[in-house]
């Protein structure tokens, strides 16, 4: 059988898969709580393989072997953070935000935030940055959907490489249907699903990857070390300050990533988190095998002469699959690829649905909407609609920025506001306020300036300094302002 | 202020001031230049180009890890037992990155292979990653102990008896 044939029968009985699981859940979403927080029911399994996929997204399958492939080990330091990160993120958020979620019914991430400020303000500015992260990194992987997507149409002369709409029309509907019909309970199995086919897919990988060049890893280092030294070292070809940067933003921005903080409110008891972060972990770090894998292995083979020069650095995956990977396997990781961009992407739907239904009415007029059900699943269409116009019409060069701007909103916005703000009683709300508004104009301001040219020197991240801005900010006016009275039960609950 | 609160802060501005501080005047291939056969792939320059800023990166670094570490402990309350557990696997962490650097310093051309890896890179792959993962294993193992108590679960449960019928969705 024709290999491109068998990579897109494995991508459409993906696609099918998924939309069968958003039929089941169907049945199972029948009000906010659940279409929202799966009503706080969630195995550890699930929780636990649910939060590893959400955060291993299609950056990580594409954009982590392109990085490695372009500046050697680098890229390393990001995956060298999440022990800790995670870690941190248990430590820091896991146990109050699930104490609080089950104190106060509560069903997003601004909730927990008004309900410790005891201010809609904060809720409705809690919701906008989310809102605002949520749309840049969705029409990110709305782009990467589409781009895959087109790539297997064109090699099996289905349409053409101008299909660029149509691929786009077609991976968001699928997206959409399980998201709309099952909410976060479709979103969560289907992570299930996606992360177990994320760890088969990074392990066949990596032994393929390694068993392609004699010697193996020493081989492929030695052809990266021959060619330069630095690029085999421990900086990588970004230098020292880079890495140490991406050190800081991925290790303490973990705990800001709404993504993974809102599925810690849905496991069935606070207990679960102790089994939880082993699963969460372990998965990311067998799917990381992947990403060094593919990576280290082109950059030796285009080094050794045994590749031509790819044409784009995150091309790396694809080369690959093309010329290394049996087409079944190749079926496999493009199912693989899907299963890691939709399941970033249903996340973000669902807690961008959450802002637009629940939490921004709630900011504006202190009452829920009727029909919030209803509302929520209108939301989940015209957000994914939204970013599916703002994938198309933005320049390439702003799709990539728009991924890292939305992990430095994250990041910068809700570690000080969530994550120090729960485990931290002096906390005020001016400073919540003033930390959200530092993190959206930091983040902004440089992603205009890097598409402007600017770059800051060392290749330092915009998101460390974003993130070290708004912390300094949000604890530097919580100490200049007076602290403020916390309901009772908030103030109990943090002191456990 | 209180002490904890002081020792974040302090942590925090002087990392903030460091990231000013060694950005300054990069050499060039600080941040690596385009490979000359391969226009897709950089290359880092030489090793000199961290030359006078290794101390430097070696302080931003272990005040990073200071401060990831004081952050977990301060969410582990005082009192609780087996609570120094967390310092010295910070301290652990800050050997290896230590190591790291130093073996870094003696270059890493000649260095000698472990596990596929040049030394100082083995260093990262095989002491920072799993290392750091002391840190997951500790909140798996002593939860109980440390994070939520059954003491804790039964305040809990009372605090939820005693304000039942209280705000919803954090009203």
């Amino acid at each position: 059988m024709d290999p491109n044939r068998i990579i897109l029968f494995c991508v459409l009985a993906y696609m099918a898969l998924c939309v069968a699981i958003g039929l089941w859940a169907l049945k199972r979403t029948r009000n906010t709580s659940d279409f929202f927080m799966a009503s706080r029911n969630l195995g550890v399994l699930i929780t636990g393989i649910a939060l590893f996929s959400s955060i291993m997204s299609g950056f990580g399958f594409v954009g982590g072997p392109g990085l490695v492939y372009r500046m050697g080990i680098s890229s390393f330091w990001i995956l060298v953070t999440t022990p800790i990160g995670f870690a941190l993120a248990f430590f820091l958020v896991a146990k109050r935000i699930r104490l609080l979620a089950e104190l106060r019914n509560s069903i997003s991430l601004p909730d927990i935030a008004a309900a410790r400020y005891r201010c809609p303000k904060v809720r409705g500015l809690v919701a906008v940055a989310i809102l605002c992260g949520v749309i840049a990194y969705l029409a990110t992987q709305i782009r990467a959907m589409a781009f895959v997507l087109q790539e297997i149409f064109a090699s099996n002369g289905v349409w053409g490489h101008d299909s660029v709409v149509f691929c786009v029309v077609v991976s968001c509907t699928v997206l959409v249907f399980y998201c709309v019909t099952g909410g976060i309970i479709a979103s969560v199995y289907t992570d299930l699903f996606q992360g177990i086919v994320m760890v088969v897919v990074a392990v066949l990988i990596f032994v393929g990857a390694v068993g392609a060049i004699e010697g193996g890893m020493g081989g492929m280092m030695e052809v990266i070390l021959k060619d330069n030294a630095e690029a085999a070292g421990p900086w990588g070809t970004l230098g020292m300050l880079g890495c140490l940067s991406w050190f800081f933003l991925f290790t303490l921005g973990v705990a800001g990533q709404p993504h993974v903080v809102t599925k810690m409110m849905m496991s069935r008891k606070v207990e679960d988190a102790r089994r939880t972060l082993p699963i969460t972990l372990l998965g990311y770090t067998v799917t990381a095998l992947l990403w060094i894998g593919i990576g280290m292995l082109m950059r030796a083979v285009v080094l050794n002469g045994g590749q031509a020069e790819l044409a784009r650095a995150d091309d790396a995956a694809a080369v690959f699959l093309q010329s290394y990977a049996h087409p079944v396997l190749a079926g496999l990781v493009f199912a693989g690829l899907f299963a890691a961009i939709m399941s970033t992407a249903d996340g973000f739907l669902n807690i961008g649905a959450a802002a637009i239904a629940h939490d921004i009415p709630r900011a504006l007029t202190g009452n829920a909407i009727r029909h919030e059900l209803l509302w929520a699943r209108v939301a989940t269409v015209v957000l994914a609609i939204l970013a599916a116009v703002f994938a198309l019409q933005s320049p390439i060069q702003l799709i990539g920025q728009l991924g890292a701007f939305g992990w430095g909103v994250f990041a910068s916005a809700l570690v000080p506001v969530v994550g120090l703000g729960l485990n931290w009683r002096g906390g005020s709300r001016k400073a919540a306020l003033a930390a959200i508004v530092f993190s959206l104009a930091a983040n902004g301001g440089l992603v205009i300036a890097q598409m402007a040219g600017f770059s800051i020197p060392y290749g330092v991240s915009g998101g460390a300094l974003a993130l070290m801005g708004s912390t300094l900010v949000f604890v530097g006016i919580s100490l200049a302002s007076r602290s403020d009275l916390l309901s009772p039960d908030i103030e109990e609950v943090m002191k456990l | 202020m209180k002490p904890y609160v002081f020792v974040f802060l302090l942590l925090l501005c002087v990392l903030a001031t460091l990231t000013i501080a060694l950005s300054l005047e990069p050499p060039e291939a600080a941040s690596g230049v385009v490979h000359p056969d391969f226009g897709t792939m950089s290359q880092g320059g030489d090793a000199d180009r961290h030359e006078g800023r290794l101390l430097g990166g070696w302080i931003y670094g272990s005040l990073q890890i200071g401060l990831f570490v004081f952050l977990i402990g301060q969410c582990v309350p005082s009192g609780r037992p087996m609570r120094w557990v967390i310092g010295a696997s910070g301290g652990l962490y800050l050997a290896v990155y230590l190591a790291l650097i130093l073996s870094y310093g003696k270059g890493v051309e000649g260095a000698p292979f472990i596990l596929g890896f040049p030394l100082p890179t083995a260093w990262l792959v095989f002491g920072m990653w799993p290392i750091s993962a002391l840190f997951a294993i500790l909140y798996a193992t002593q939860y109980a102990k440390w994070i939520y108590t059954p003491e804790d679960a039964s305040r809990f449960q009372s605090i939820k008896e005693r304000y039942q019928g209280g705000p919803e969705n954090g009203s």
